[in-house]
């Protein structure tokens, strides 16, 4: 039994290694195409772009349900935007909350005629459309519920221009982000028939009238590790993934699309738990059925801040619903797997998805309670374990050095020192825990997924006004505490 | 047993270790540098206030602007560099040009041009993105070869953007859209954008390219540069090209063509409305309501029942904006088309224009006569009265 256990414990700990490596030799094989994306970003300005005549439109998508406590703000950062032409269409899915009515309220909105709607894709009936004189930029759209697929098939229906962004309600835009996403589909429009933008945590961070004035690091420890989670998913995979055509999601918090690819392909699914996952799919499918060239990009200077949960049951439904959006899709598109005209996808990406949403958990899992049974028997072999934990703590240690590396390179990282420090001990913290409980939440999504619960899960909002007062509150907190240690 | 396996995984965790340790050492490294030059230049525009004080209080003398006194240290110039180079590019004229004189008076073109050679890509791109900041016209050349050697990656058109700043003659601009369009051929709109950024007109290079050229990548940056200009010695090469085989071409052709609707013959104009392309349908139907060409009203009528949305959707807007007689006409489509689409179509754009009527007269009064005049066509055309209209629903979809 026990040499049963520890050879177990130590297949998986090479499973964990063996598929961190099989990534940086994706990344290795990528690096030039990667070195490009980081050096343009750097050597790029965008002040007259975003002033120029040649600059497509773009209909900006913002489904909201339920968003009282962010919409304005969000409304307000994307009014703002330095961008030639754009128009921001908000589509209120059967809100149970105050929002359309703050919405009429703060911006004045009257009820007008749909101009211009037509019934490209389906989805649930509208109620209303509101408009308002003093911001012509600004369309609300009122529709029966439907879920945020069908908000934002209703979306594109209204949407005036050939270019469409989507953009979550509780998430806001830096002033030149819509322009740095356009700039990428300017640079091949037959090419690239999607860009996604780069996502990060906003929690802690000084915010004013829709912007991030200062990027700090959450004093909460789950928007902390998130931060990390964000960082290196974003900077360090899909860069990468980018690099070789594989990005199977462009986050649904803000990506960029060709209007018309998304009608070709019958829009968003609904009742799809990651449409956003869902959508690229059925255009790389799409276009590889067709032997269309393509490339759907990740353009990582255009910044997008969103809120992170900050407890661990609404991170939990959160991460329930992301693993089983996962499993639908690439149950959806399972018929892609190791077929050659699928290419990267069929061959490396959706495998590689499967590999690290359906058995990674089980394997760090099982592996480390095969080593800590291993343990139990004999607390002699106390190192057993330890070993495992140091090597799932450095493989996250080295992915999150890189991204790191990279934001540092190409972005000039804003973050403070301390900050760095704290993601540094946070990376090493969630080793031992974190990336336990994420396992467990993984499995749980997997076992919602077989049982056919799709709820979305409750996810709770802040107003960006009470977590930057709270974020502004724990600073002049621990200056006070600074100062008397002075003293 | 088990001491084996311990072994290798000591070996592996020796590798990650040290991978993460270098790789956080480097980080360290990267930023306490970064900081330290910060610092050092901070420091270095303060001691240079009054320098920035002078420039910004002489820029408008006819005199040349004078470099600092004394010996520079190399992080004092590029403190400098960083100050004229933000003014650069905030300002244009002829405050730009004796800004530029100056940077070329530092020394600075000189400097950048010998980081134009150095081994390192990221050294070199932005050296030339300094270069086309200050308009550095004695090394187009040089960096046509580097954007050469760029080819499809993205950071050619940093180094594009900077070539067309620096090019002092059409045939250097000529030669950058040539590269361009080489390794880049559909990004018409960002190659417009860039040659655009140039102190030259492009305007009779692009008319030149219509006459001369069969390359379909060229064609669309020249019909895209000339969107919104006012060119009309193209007028016989459009002519041309709305016959080209290739459909954006035509497309882009028409939309130029149609910008010079006051000096083309009627037929030409009834033509692009019956045109194959519908894009040339929809830009035709829309330039006759933009620009009040109230003479083809019969031919917009013909179009609201015309099979394509757009089309359709341009035909009702231009006659909304074609005033009370091109209101009844919609009004009638909106009553007796024979299609039910065009109906709709039609009825939208009615009520929409009458909406937007009643909004101009409730704003001001002189409006209301209008307003009076289309409420009472569309009373007596669509025999329905106001709140009715009112209460027409929203509601679209399933």
């Amino acid at each position: 039994m026990r040499a049963f256990l520890l050879n177990y414990g130590i297949v998986a700990a090479y499973l964990i290694v063996g598929s961190s490596l099989l990534y940086l030799v994706i990344l290795a094989l990528s690096h030039q195409k990667m070195l490009s994306i980081v050096k343009s970003t750097v050597n790029s300005r965008f002040r007259e772009l975003a002033g120029s005549e040649y600059v497509p439109p773009v209909s900006i998508l913002v489904p909201s349900y339920n968003e009282e406590l962010t919409i304005i703000e969000s409304v307000n950062s994307l009014m703002t935007l330095e961008f030639p032409v754009y128009e921001v269409v908000v589509i209120n899915d059967g809100s149970t909350d105050r929002t359309l009515q703050v919405l009429l309220e703060t911006f004045g909105l009257k009820p007008c005629r749909p101009a211009g709607f037509r019934p490209l894709l389906p989805s649930r009936a509208i109620r209303s459309v509101y408009r308002s004189p003093l911001y012509p930029r600004l369309v609300v759209i009122d529709k029966i519920n439907g879920g945020k697929a069908d908000a934002l098939n209703a979306g594109i229906n209204a949407a005036a221009y050939p270019l469409v962004a989507t953009i979550d309600a509780d998430s806001l835009l830096e002033k030149d982000a819509l322009i740095r996403l356009v700039k990428v589909y300017m640079e091949n429009p037959e090419q690239h028939i999607a860009v996604g933008g780069n996502v990060r945590i906003a929690n802690g961070s000084s915010i004013e009238d829709g912007r991030v004035l200062s990027v700090r690091l959450s004093n909460k420890w789950l928007p902390a590790m998130q931060y990390v989670e964000y960082v290196k998913a974003f900077l360090g995979g899909r860069i990468g993934w980018s690099a070789m055509n594989g990005l199977l999601i462009v986050s649904g918090a803000f990506g960029l699309f060709r209007k018309d690819y998304l009608v070709k392909v019958g829009g968003y699914e609904e009742g799809c738990p990651g449409e956003d996952m869902n959508i690229v799919m059925k255009l790389h499918k799409y276009m590889l059925d067709r032997h269309l060239p393509y490339r759907i990009v990740f353009c990582p200077d255009a910044v997008c801040w969103t809120q992170a949960p900050d407890t661990l049951r609404v991170l939990g439904a959160q991460r329930r619903r992301w693993i089983r959006g996962s499993l639908w899709n690439v149950s959806k598109f399972r018929a892609m797997l190791f077929i050659p005209k699928y290419r990267v996808i069929g061959w490396l990406a959706l495998p590689y998805t499967i590999m690290y949403e359906i058995l990674s958990p089980f394997v760090r899992l099982s592996g480390f309670a095969a080593l800590a049974g291993y343990v139990l028997l004999d607390m002699t072999q106390i190192r057993v374990l330890l070993m495992f934990l140091l090597v799932n703590l450095l493989i996250g240690m080295v992915f999150t050095c890189g991204s790191l590396l990279i934001e540092e390179m190409a972005f000039r990282s804003p973050i403070r020192t301390y900050d760095l420090l704290r993601i540094i001990g946070l990376s090493a913290l969630m080793a031992a825990g974190y990336d336990q409980i994420n396992a467990l939440w993984k499995l749980l999504g997997q076992w919602d997924y077989v049982r056919r619960n799709h709820a979305w899960g409750n996810m709770v909002r802040r107003s960006w006004q009470d977590e930057a007062a709270e974020a502004g509150q724990a600073r002049s907190r621990k200056t006070k505490t600074t100062k008397a240690q002075a003293v | 047993m088990w001491i084996e396996p311990l072994d290798q995984a000591a070996s592996v965790l020796n590798a990650l270790g040290l991978t993460a340790a270098g790789g956080f050492a480097a980080l360290f490294l990267l930023r306490a540098r970064r900081s330290a030059i910060a610092e050092r230049m901070k420091m270095s525009l303060e001691k240079h206030q009054d320098y920035f004080t002078y420039l910004s209080a002489n820029i408008d003398d006819t005199d040349a602007l004078l470099p600092p006194p004394g010996q520079l240290s190399s992080i004092e110039l590029r403190a400098i560099q960083s100050k004229l180079l933000e003014w650069i590019e905030t300002i244009g004229g002829e405050y730009r040009g004796k800004l530029t004189a100056l940077c070329r008076e530092l020394g600075l073109v000189e400097l950048e041009r010998k980081r134009l050679s150095s081994p390192r890509q990221g050294v070199r791109l932005e050296a030339a993105y300094h270069l086309g900041v200050m308009r550095a016209t004695e090394c187009t050349g040089e960096l046509l070869q580097f954007l050469a050697k760029e080819g499809r990656e993205s950071t050619a058109f940093v180094v594009g953007r900077a070539a067309a700043k620096c090019a002092g003659t059409l045939e250097e601009l000529h030669s950058l859209l040539l590269l361009l369009t080489e390794y880049h051929p559909a990004a018409h709109q960002l190659i417009a954008d860039t040659v655009a950024s140039s102190s030259l007109d492009p305007a009779p290079l692009f008319a030149e390219l219509l006459h001369n050229e069969n390359n379909e990548a060229l064609l669309a940056v020249a019909l895209t540069g000339l969107s919104g200009r006012n060119c009309p010695e193209t007028l016989g090469a459009l002519d041309r090209l709305l016959m080209s085989g290739l459909k954006e071409i035509r497309i882009k052709a028409a939309k130029v063509l149609l910008q010079h609707s006051h000096l083309l013959p009627r037929e030409r104009i009834s033509e692009l409305i019956r045109h194959p392309d519908w894009e040339i349908r929809a830009a035709a139907a829309k330039a006759v309501g933009e620009q009040q060409l109230g003479v083809y009203m019969e031919e917009l009528v013909r179009c609201m029942a015309d099979e394509e949305w757009w089309v359709r959707h341009y035909s009702a807007k231009s006659l909304s904006q074609l005033g009370p007689a091109g209101f009844e006409a919609l009004c009638e489509a909106a009553c007796g088309a024979e299609n039910g689409e065009s109906r709709e179509t039609a009825r939208e754009a009615v009520l929409e224009e009458l909406d937007r009527s009643e909004a101009s007269a409730s704003r001001e009064a002189q409006h209301i006569p209008t307003y009076n005049q289309l409420n009472f066509i569309y009373r007596r055309i669509l025999g329905e009265t106001g709140s009715e209209r009112l209460a027409s629903t929203t509601r679209i979809g399933c």
